[in-house]
């Protein structure tokens, strides 16, 4: 009889419970019986001895009760021991494999570094931009509300007086409130500097959930604006202000007026604007009363909204709609066919780049996938030389499951070295994204790797570890025990099989990288196209900057013109200057718009009634040869146009056809106001210029000499230097001919219209280039993986290919059979590759900004790149195949 | 059962079962006749309350158990001492001895 060892009492601990039990039983009731037939021979009649045996023994249910419950814990006890000592020897003896073979750990870690670290950095930043909620209060209940038609074209401001009707009416939403943003000028002490400010209405602290740290809030009466009062951010008062301890109370002069200071927000908050992505606002002041009850049609004001507790945005989507039809009804003038749109405020900030953020993580997910491939091909590998030491550790009584066990400890031990070096990879890497992250990205100083960062790379690490490891565990685990033994070596047929199962991870590495390399290509033939789009604007040496004309002299707006007119002389003086122009809005920046009639239409209405929605922009000087938008038909507009009783503009081609289809637009005359109308007419039309950027196709526009009566002759102009040369060389130049004007104007924004331009790109063009990386990675991944299948194919085979070579193939013959390996695996991967294609269309049409998700020629090429990835790997191989020396080979064979 | 017969001290069982088996392996039922035995009924116990010392003592790992099959073809669970149980029942013996002659020494006056 053998006794109990370690081993052996685990075996038993691995007892189930119902077989536990059974023993207990077994055990308590051998015991009664031997009493029983002890006393029985003793002479005691049975009944009596069943029934003293009984009371010998005392209690056997309370007995059996305990023992189960002590028999219990002693299993888990044992399980738990078992589990750990295993661990620890599977990781002990997973860690000098890996150290025994220290090119092969080497190799493996830093694979998985790059898809491990690749997968961090990307998720980083879809956490910090999309995942995070937003910084205020309960903000899943925060929404915008946008001003649009009915027919479905969204997301303008809204109207004063509708504002205050919505939120006098809604009982879906707790709170609406509304803001513009603009440049606000600081003077008075100090230089004098220009910052983002906004008008709110007093209730937009509270709705956000927000109290200022020092000092108050705005309160209703505020609203009033003979207070002159602002609430500053905790950004201006530290920096500008010097975190002065006594500036509630204080004056500070705002647009040259004084104003006190009744309050400075906590630090980081800023009223989110969709419009100005990471801008702060660094100073509110409260709207004046009559600026937002009247003018139902003009809108200006971003309204944000807080649901009431329990509300869907749904809910208050549709509540506020039959709001807005109410409100249709009650005012057709302005507001027929009109309507609101709710959308959460985190969708609008971050929805559409978060879309994008998870496809470039997919893509991320890819490529880890062909990482996964080709660790596990390695281990395959691997596994035929180790053969006979799973043969021998089966021998001693491994079974299958604790073989299985070791492999994957072993993996995830390699995975979780690879995390590591992948964590410190992204945090290297994160340096290198910030580079390229578009400014505009919302939310990008939340970006950053965290514990949550952290965690997910380990989550990542071991489940990469798990998928890789799988397959050459199971693979191992079923080696033929007998003919490992007797072989000595890994066997040719178990090598063959674990072949077969290399050449489909490589066909299905070759699936994803086709799929990933066909993405890519259409990202990048998306952004060239987009980026080679004509944009209405000539973008080549063009100097734009900011002028604002703040201060009570240039509340006239004459006085603006003549500071227009005169700074465009002087800058034109400037050597090296070819042409000067301003304008309200630079192109691709967005706009302003309103309803225009056609003096002739015969639609309109006799009260006048809504027309088509016109971009208005403002110009002066030789706007238009500055910015090299070209003239189709008719004149630039001349100092009489302004002047004249029915001014000149001019009109974009798109407003011709909106107005005047099939008609030359030359000398038609338009107004925007019906009571009484101010006709304007129609001087010249030049190309279509991509206002709202260029991603949207151009809308009608018109332009308006800056002193033309109107709207929209704004304080903030933008001046357009077209020069010679560089056109930042003459930055200084034209800021002390701006100077030289009035010595109180600084300039701002100093950009080129070819940088302008690039901001756009900047998302499509950060999305691409990670997309990009991945796919190449990818490639070069596949390129190794069909590598390793082919030689491994090559050097298994040596003895057959001398053979072949001994009975009269050719040199030729052989590097083409080896080539053929190779292809055969491009192929089955790049037919389930173009099936992938078509599975992923619709995830990838959101990266694509409008192209076409599905593009034949690219697909074909993405394919014969992979056939040549293929030819490529193979050829190494093929070449060692054809210099084998058949005597050799068949000698060792 | 006799009703005159004293409490088992208490933690003696333990030390009784662990000299029990200092001869050889046994099954529990063999361990009580054993030790009413050699207690010549003294001690006699409720024999029930032998299974939670005897499994209190394997989850401590002073005893080892085993499974075989008695003469009838019965499922049997022996238990052995380990060599941890071996030492203890050193420990214990000696322990004993001392408190045994102590207490002899406050009753008679001298060591037994």
């Amino acid at each position: 009889m053998s006794w109990a060892t370690d081993s052996w009492m685990r075996l038993r601990s691995l007892l189930s419970r119902k077989e536990r039990a059974a023993q207990i039983d077994d055990e308590l009731s051998n015991h009664i019986d031997m009493l029983v037939r002890d006393l029985e021979s003793a002479g005691v009649d049975p009944a009596t001895a069943r029934r003293e045996a009984r009371h010998r023994f005392g209690n056997v249910r309370a007995i059996r009760k305990e023992l189960y419950r002590m028999e219990k814990k002693r299993v888990e006890h044992e399980r738990r021991a078992t589990y750990f000592d295993e661990l620890r020897q599977d990781l002990r003896y997973g860690t000098r494999q890996l150290l025994r073979s220290p090119l092969f750990t080497a190799i493996v870690m830093a694979t998985l570094a790059i898809g491990i670290g690749a997968n961090t950095a990307v998720f980083s930043v879809f956490k910090g931009v999309f995942l995070d909620p937003l910084p205020y209060d309960q903000p899943d209940r925060l929404t915008y509300i946008f001003h649009g038609d009915t027919d479905g074209s969204c997301c303008g401001p809204l109207s004063g007086p509708d504002f205050l009707d919505l939120r006098r009416m809604t009982e879906t939403f707790e709170d609406l409130a509304v803001i513009s943003s603009g440049n606000t000028s600081i003077t008075g002490d100090g230089d004098p500097a220009v910052v983002l400010g906004a008008r709110i209405s007093p209730s937009m602290f509270s709705l956000l959930g927000v109290q200022p740290v020092r000092g108050r809030s705005f309160v209703d009466d505020d609203e009033l604006g003979d207070g002159r009062v602002a609430v500053l951010s905790d950004g201006l008062w530290r920096q500008r202000l010097g975190a002065d301890p006594n500036i509630v109370g204080s004056s500070l002069e705002l647009n040259g007026e004084p104003h006190t200071v009744i309050g400075v927000l906590p630090p980081g908050f800023s009223v989110p604007s969709p419009w100005y992505v990471n801008q702060m606002h660094d100073v509110y002041v409260p709207f004046d009363r009559e600026e937002i009850t009247q003018g139902r049609d003009s809108h200006w004001l971003l309204t944000l909204g807080r649901l009431e507790p329990g509300v869907t945005w749904e809910t208050g989507d549709a509540e506020l709609k039959s709001l807005s039809k109410s409100l249709e009804e009650k005012y057709p003038e302005t507001n027929h066919k009109k309507t609101t749109y709710v959308f959460t405020m985190h969708d609008r900030l971050v929805g559409r780049v978060g879309t994008q953020l998870l496809l470039i993580l997919s893509a991320a997910g890819f490529m880890l996938l062909i990482v996964c491939g080709n660790v596990a091909s390695l281990l395959l590998s691997r596994a035929t030389s180790r053969e006979t030491e799973m043969a021998i550790r089966a021998a001693v009584g491994a079974g299958r499951t604790r073989i299985i066990r070791q492999l994957l400890s072993e993996s995830i031990l390699l995975s979780l070295l690879g995390g590591v070096a992948g964590v410190a990879l992204a945090f290297w890497a994160m340096t290198l994204l910030r580079a390229v992250i578009p400014t505009d990205l919302p939310r990008v100083a939340n970006i950053g790797i965290d514990g949550t960062v952290l965690g997910f790379a380990l989550g990542i690490s071991v489940l990469t570890g798990l998928v890789f490891g799988l397959a050459p565990a199971l693979s191992a685990s079923r080696s033929n025990l007998t003919e490992s033994l007797k072989e000595g070596k890994g066997t040719p047929k178990s090598g063959s099989r674990r072949n077969v199962l290399r050449g489909a991870l490589v066909a299905v590495q070759f699936a994803l990288a086709l799929v990933l390399a066909n993405g890519a290509a259409l990202m990048l033939r998306s952004y060239l196209g987009f980026r080679g789009m004509e944009q209405g604007f000539d973008p080549e040496n063009v100097l734009t900057v900011n002028v604002t004309m703040q201060g009570e002299r240039y509340d006239d707006i004459w006085a603006r013109g003549d500071f227009l007119r005169q700074a465009i002389e002087r800058i034109e003086a400037i050597p090296g200057v070819i042409a000067v122009g301003a304008k309200n809005r630079l192109p691709l920046r967005g706009g302003t718009n309103s309803q225009v009639w056609a003096e002739d239409d015969p639609e309109r209405p006799p009260s006048g009634g809504p027309g088509p929605l016109v971009e208005f922009a403002r110009v002066s000087g030789d706007y238009f040869e500055a910015m090299g938008v070209s003239l189709l038909a008719g004149r630039y507009l001349t100092a009489n146009d302004s002047v004249a009783a029915n001014p000149g503009t001019i009109i974009n081609e798109e407003m011709g056809r909106r107005l005047w289809p099939g008609e030359n637009p030359l000398g038609k005359r338009y107004s925007f106001r019906d009571d009484p109308p101010n006709w304007m007419t129609v001087v010249g039309v030049v190309e279509d210029v991509r206002q709202w950027g260029p991603y949207m196709t151009p809308r009608a526009e018109h332009y308006l000499p800056y002193t033309a009566p109107g709207w929209a002759s704004a304080r903030r102009m933008y001046l357009i230097v077209k020069t010679e040369l560089d056109p930042l060389s003459l930055v200084g130049a034209v800021r002390e001919a701006v100077i030289a004007v009035d010595k109180d104007q600084p300039i701002s924004e100093i950009r080129t219209m070819e940088g302008v331009l690039s901001d756009q790109f900047a998302g499509q063009r950060f999305n691409t280039l990670l997309v990009g990386i991945f796919a190449a990675i990818a490639l070069m991944l596949v390129t190794a993986g069909v590598y390793g299948v082919v030689s491994f194919y090559v050097a298994q085979n040596t003895h057959e290919i001398g053979v072949r070579m001994a009975l009269g193939a050719g040199r030729g013959r052989v590097v083409g059979l080896t080539i053929l390996r190779g292809l055969r695996l491009a192929t089955v991967g790049g037919v389930v590759g173009v099936f992938g294609i078509f599975a992923t269309t619709t995830v990838i049409r959101s990266l694509l900004f409008g192209a076409s998700p599905v593009d034949i020629p690219t697909m074909i090429g993405g394919v014969l790149v992979l056939i040549g990835v293929a030819l490529v790997a193979s050829l190494v191989p093929a070449h060692r195949a054809a210099s084998v020396s058949p005597v050799t080979a068949l000698r060792s064979g | 059962m006799p009703k005159d017969v004293p409490e088992l001290l208490k933690g003696t069982l333990d030390l009784l079962i662990l000299k029990t088996l200092e001869s050889g392996p046994m099954h529990g039922y063999a361990i009580a006749r054993s030790i009413e035995a050699a207690t010549e009924l003294a001690l006699q116990i409720e024999e029930g309350s032998l299974y939670p010392a005897l499994y209190r003592m394997t989850n401590r790992g002073l005893l080892q158990f085993e499974w075989g099959r008695s003469t009838g073809n019965r499922r049997i669970k022996s238990y052995r001492l380990t060599p941890k149980g071996r030492k203890r029942l050193e420990q214990e013996q000696a322990n004993w001895g001392r408190f045994a002659q102590a207490v002899a020494r406050v009753l008679g006056g001298q060591p037994a």
